[in-house]
């Protein structure tokens, strides 16, 4: 057995947790995320407000972690952390934190990829999440679409070619005058509509005649569709939502909402079912913050109940960001002997390690 | 009988360096240049200090981390490695003001005397502190970092009577971990290690705009 700490910076969650197991079988023993609401004001992340929360949450939420695990650093077997992608000043409190905690208590370290941390975060929770699978990770800064024959090997089918899900999300909620973060608040306007939805979007690059091989086969785009909803809201000539009290155009901005969130999620569905079709996969992991989106996982159930497949999502907690997730990537690379250097360093962005061949 | 060991952190330029002291005398140093595009070099840094002392993180008494102005972000790996060490021991972690590790280039100690100790801080500004210096080359007193414009420099140092020290001035200096052997006790100051963060001397650039367009501080939470 191997007890992991991991520690997660990447963007606007301090979080630390704590995982003990081996292979598939685990047991999270705590998870704590110090979610910074102060960026709601800007509309977006800040990253060098972002950073320096992350400096004054750091010791109180790793300690919290692992007094909430009943553990102490000394019964830690290794020290896990997000190292890439991400804000690179985010990302450095957590890589130089957790390279002098682990120095300091001579505990291994391992550096971990965010994004295969959220391919291990499902498997938490559900232990039948596990490779072979087709995976489709959605987030406000990633949409990634893989194969994933076995933990480790990562073939690329589709990605967004400008927005990701989250972005867009997030920006349609701005048009429709929605606070951020954008997910939730679109799923619950979209959530109010009633009847017959008399707008419908175009989903991008879902022509039938598509084969495998073609570029856009698996790729996605949603800048379109955003533009569609920004003309939407203009040929209706929406005031601004009202700050408080009742808005009395909450039925035209709900049938939008509504009608973007179909075509988001039904593009997504069907890229998903293309690739799980194609390798054989009778299992579709979702990850990321946009996996939270109930109407996103039963379509995408949906699509692919027809040959045999299951959908697994993870619970709002694990597909946020969160460090759960990267103590069970990291117990994946800690026992394959990976270790981290004390040069280890922060990267905006990176590919994913084992990514192979389409 | 010797002194138990002190591990000094200063990252507020884009060179961190590092010391293990103990007493006023340096055991050990090391430089680093932060922010490389491959590796992060201040962690190693610190590890070599520690080992070229033959002294463990356990066996400190104190880390002390220089408390900004400066860098933002090379001023934030400094204080986590310093984070990281302190949790990983139950140490107490202690700040000290960087400019008041300003020191001339080439020697140890600063001359007797009054000097207005500067830093970049980029935009035509620079930070500022005084330092006051005795005979023999304490640091006695620090005044709080102020931000001044970069062609003040002189009539400030002259209103004052004192003698600029920085990077690219006609005293070349710079902050130095090891300078610390040379600072008065009075200013290195026990911090709470949870909640500490060094002084950064500027807000960040969003929330100034946004506390301008408000006109109301920015509070957290």
């Amino acid at each position: 057995m191997t007890r992991i700490l991991a520690i997660e910076t990447s963007c606007d969650e301090t979080s630390a947790a704590v995982l003990a197991g081996s292979g598939d079988a685990t047991a999270l023993e705590s998870l704590v995320i110090l979610s910074q609401d102060v960026h709601r004001v800007f509309g977006g992340v800040v990253p060098e407000i972002a950073s320096r929360a992350h400096l004054t949450a750091i010791v109180p939420v790793v300690e919290q972690s692992l007094r909430e695990a009943r553990v102490s650093l000394a019964d830690v077997d290794a020290v896990a952390v997000t190292n890439a992608p991400g804000l690179v000043g985010a990302l450095l409190v957590g890589v130089s934190f957790a390279k002098s905690l682990a120095f300091g208590a001579g505990k291994p370290l391992v550096g971990v990829h965010h994004m295969e941390g959220h391919l291990f975060a499902t498997a938490i929770e559900h232990s039948e999440a596990v490779p072979p699978f087709t995976a489709l990770l959605v987030s406000g800064g990633h949409t990634l679409l893989l194969d994933v024959p076995e933990w480790g090997s990562y073939r690329l089918l589709g990605a967004t070619r400008d927005d990701a899900a989250g972005e867009a999300f997030d920006k349609v909620a701005k048009l429709l005058g929605l606070p951020y973060p954008g997910g939730r608040h679109i799923e619950a306007l979209a959530g109010t509509m009633t009847g017959e939805n008399p707008l419908r979007f175009s989903r991008p690059m879902t022509r039938r005649d598509q084969q495998p091989g073609d570029p856009d086969y698996f790729d996605v785009s949603f800048s379109g569709l955003k533009t569609a909803v920004l003309h939407a809201v203009r040929e209706r000539s929406l005031p601004p939502r009202p700050e408080h009290g009742e808005d009395p155009d909450a039925a035209a901005r709900a049938a939008i909402a509504a009608a973007f969130q179909d075509a988001l999620v039904d593009t997504l569905a069907e890229k998903t079912y293309r690739a799980a079709r194609l390798h054989g996969r009778t299992r579709v992991v979702l990850g990321g913050g946009v996996a939270c989106n109930r109407t996103l996982v039963a379509r995408v159930a949906e699509r692919v109940r027809p040959f045999g497949a299951t959908v697994y999502a993870p619970s709002v907690r694990l597909a946020t960001d969160n460090a759960a997730m990267i103590a069970r990537a990291g117990l994946f690379r800690f026992e394959r002997g990976e270790r981290a250097a004390l040069d280890l360093n922060a990267y905006a962005s990176q590919p994913i390690p084992g990514m192979i061949a389409a | 009988m010797t002194a138990p060991p002190t591990l000094a952190i200063d990252a507020s330029t884009y060179l961190g360096t590092v010391a293990v002291l103990r007493g006023e005398t340096v055991v050990s140093e090391r430089e680093a240049a932060m922010r490389g595009e491959h590796e992060e070099r201040l962690m190693p840094a610190v590890a070599e200090a520690l080992d070229a002392a033959s002294v463990r993180v356990s066996e400190l008494a104190r880390v002390v981390c220089g408390g900004g102005p400066g860098s933002f972000t090379s001023l934030r790996i400094a204080s986590s490695i310093a984070k990281g060490l302190c949790m990983a021991h139950g140490l107490p972690l202690f700040a000290v003001p960087s400019l008041a590790l300003m020191r001339p280039a080439g020697r140890l100690l600063l001359e007797e005397g009054r000097w207005l100790a500067l830093l970049d801080a980029m935009r035509g500004d620079v930070y500022a502190t005084l330092l006051d210096v005795e005979r023999g080359g304490r640091v006695t007193a620090a005044s709080p970092p102020r931000l001044i414009a970069a062609v003040d420099v002189d009539r400030v140092a002259a209103e004052f009577g004192a003698r600029p020290i920085g990077a690219g001035l006609r005293q070349e200096g710079r902050p130095r971990a090891s300078a610390l052997a040379s600072v008065a006790p009075e200013l290195i100051a026990e911090t709470t290690l949870s909640s500490w963060e060094p002084s950064y001397g500027r807000l960040a650039e969003a929330q100034v705009r946004w506390e301008a367009a408000h006109g109301r501080a920015l509070t957290a939470g």
